[in-house]
């Protein structure tokens, strides 16, 4: 009987070939933090081992022959299509525009940092130090905002900003990741200037001032809520940091 | 539009990459269960009592924590292996609920609040049984697509038409092990089994992956929002949110946590529930093998139960 080409069993090897590369350079240059709670990359680190283990069977079983013509699958495709967009694309960060659409209710602020943020002082804490420091300071902000009136500090994050907000606005934040960039979380607190302010949307700069309360009106709900802010004194662009995101646990 | 490319990269990348390496577990185990788990075992395993069944694979997920990816798979091989449809139903639908990571983790997102954690427990349970039992009396067969072959093998066993059937269907005759192997065998079969459900889920998997990023980035959340207060349109409105994002229930309880107090209580305790029991990637996944006029009898039971759990919260309870 005659022997065909089997496309399909050959481009499926590669593909996964493929898929177990991408996997391995995102691990190995630690561009998977982009994407991933640092607690996943055991998983990734597991899929490249059985990825590896699928295709050394796809090898060994001759899968490149077929007894008959095949057409190629539309599910190849499909699984091409990721590899494609990750290289084309080529992603550094999530910017202001996504954070909109994930919104950010300024008032949920405390009630999200309210012991949903752990701070820990143990090795496994997968947050850097600088993010560590902006973690401890929005759970100190959400807890004890009413102690701390007064008080001057000093916080590095995003600026973001909402339709709703004055020239004097903006929401110094970090985004919380739990398990992926898809759940992630904008976290920050409401700042205002004495006059307008020039920077954007994105940047991320180092902010002083001093806490005070202040009231907002949610523009979904109507609602003026009572809030902690910080009054800036003084901000400065400062570069974004290696790992943007913090994670809670 | 750049921008919109790269955010709409990470997020697609991001659901990918968390959901894979469990599809990919999931479908070792079912490669497992089809190689070396047999119906005498599945009967052994599940209690006489039907009452006590559903109970036990209500809360198996306890001890054998999956993710409703992974699940999938899982729940398809027990069923060819003899698990009756209505206990697998229900094992599917509770286990990604009942697992100490998400339960956990939504302790953590609502500020250490156990009646979040106790309730999302004890009312995903309840709605997997309820889902489960119904699904039992819709009818016991016709659920999969290659659900006629397996029936024909089990009654006319010595035919040696159907013996030839299994052989091409891959499926052992019914309760005996597979003949005696050596152990690199068996791990050969296993690599070629996870990767032919590999690429059988996974290709859903990215194109579920592929919809709910596109959401993701171009919908904002805002247009949820004028709802949140009613009592009706809230839960739907939260169900929807929870069909459409296709999160992983080890990270939705943050995601809901974040509505506390714009959404009625009823409609966040119905996002957690039927998150994990039903989404946009989950629903393609079982699309494969489900045959279609009973994933839409599945997904509609899963609807209305969440959909009335939700609003009995509404109704009676608060947290």
């Amino acid at each position: 009987m005659k022997t065909h080409v089997n496309w399909n069993g050959i481009i499926w090897t590669c593909l996964l070939g493929m898929y177990a590369s991408l996997f391995s350079y995102l691990l190995i240059s630690g561009k998977i933090s982009l994407y991933l709670h640092p607690k996943m990359n055991g998983y990734i680190a597991f899929m490249v081992a059985i990825l590896s283990g699928i295709i050394l069977v796809n090898i060994r079983n001759n899968s490149w022959k077929s007894k008959r013509k095949n057409k190629i699958k539309v599910g190849n495709l499909i699984f091409a299509l990721p590899i494609v967009m990750f290289v084309v694309a080529n992603p550094s960060q999530l910017d202001a525009s996504m954070l909109n659409n994930k919104g950010y209710q300024v008032e949920t602020t405390s009630k999200v940092t309210t012991q949903t943020v752990q701070p820990e002082t143990n090795s496994s804490n997968p947050n850097t130090k600088e993010a560590q420091v902006f973690l401890e300071q929005m759970n100190k902000l959400a807890n004890e905002g009413d102690q701390m009136m007064g008080q001057t500090v000093e916080l590095t994050g995003m600026i973001y900003l909402q339709d709703d907000f004055t020239d004097q606005q903006f929401v110094l934040c970090r985004l919380m990741i739990n398990c992926c960039a898809a759940d992630g979380q904008v976290i920050g607190i409401l700042c205002e200037t004495d006059s307008p302010f020039t920077f954007a949307s994105d940047q991320w700069v180092c902010v002083s001032g001093v806490v005070e309360a202040t009231t907002y009106l949610d523009p979904t709900t109507q609602v003026e809520m009572e809030m902690t802010q910080i009054h800036v004194t003084d901000i400065k662009e400062v570069e974004s940091p290696e790992e943007p995101y913090v994670y809670p646990y | 539009m750049s921008t919109l490319i790269d955010n709409f990269t990470i997020i697609f990348m991001s659901i990918l990459l968390e959901a894979m390496p469990f599809v990919l577990l999931g479908a070792m185990i079912a490669a497992a269960i089809q190689l070396f788990v047999t119906e005498e075992q599945i009967q052994k395993w599940i209690p006489k009592n039907k009452a006590l069944a559903f109970l036990t694979v209500a809360s198996v997920g306890i001890i054998f924590p999956v993710c409703e990816c992974a699940i999938i798979p899982i729940m398809r091989k027990l069923v060819k292996k003899g698990m009756p449809i209505d206990l697998a139903i229900t094992l599917m639908l509770a286990v990604p609920i009942m697992n100490p990571v998400v339960l956990l983790s939504t302790y953590y997102a609502f500020q250490g609040d156990w009646s979040v954690v106790v309730l999302r427990g004890l009312l995903g349970m309840t709605g997997a049984i309820a889902i489960g039992y119904l699904s039992g009396k819709l009818g016991k067969r016709g659920w999969f697509k290659d659900e006629p072959a397996l029936h024909r093998d089990r009654i006319h066993l010595k035919s040696p038409r159907l013996k030839r059937n299994v052989a091409v269907t891959g499926l052992p005759s019914s309760g005996a092990p597979e003949q005696k192997k050596s152990i690199k065998e068996h791990l050969y079969k296993m690599f070629e089994h996870s990767s032919h459900e590999f690429y059988e889920v996974g290709r859903l998997l990215i194109f579920g992956a592929f919809l709910s990023a596109t959401l993701q980035t171009f919908v904002p959340r805002t247009w949820l929002m004028s709802i949140g207060s009613t009592p009706i349109l809230s839960v739907v409105g939260m169900m929807l949110l929870a069909f459409l994002l296709s999160l992983c229930s080890e990270a939705d309880a943050f995601i809901a946590r974040t509505f506390v107090g714009q959404f009625t209580d009823g409609s966040i305790m119905a996002f957690l529930i039927f998150g994990p029991m039903l989404d946009l990637k989950n629903t393609l996944m079982l699309g494969a093998s489900m045959r279609k006029i009973r994933l839409i009898q599945l997904m509609t039971l899963i609807v209305l139960i969440c959909l009335i759990i939700g609003l009995l919260v509404n109704t009676f309870g608060e947290f």
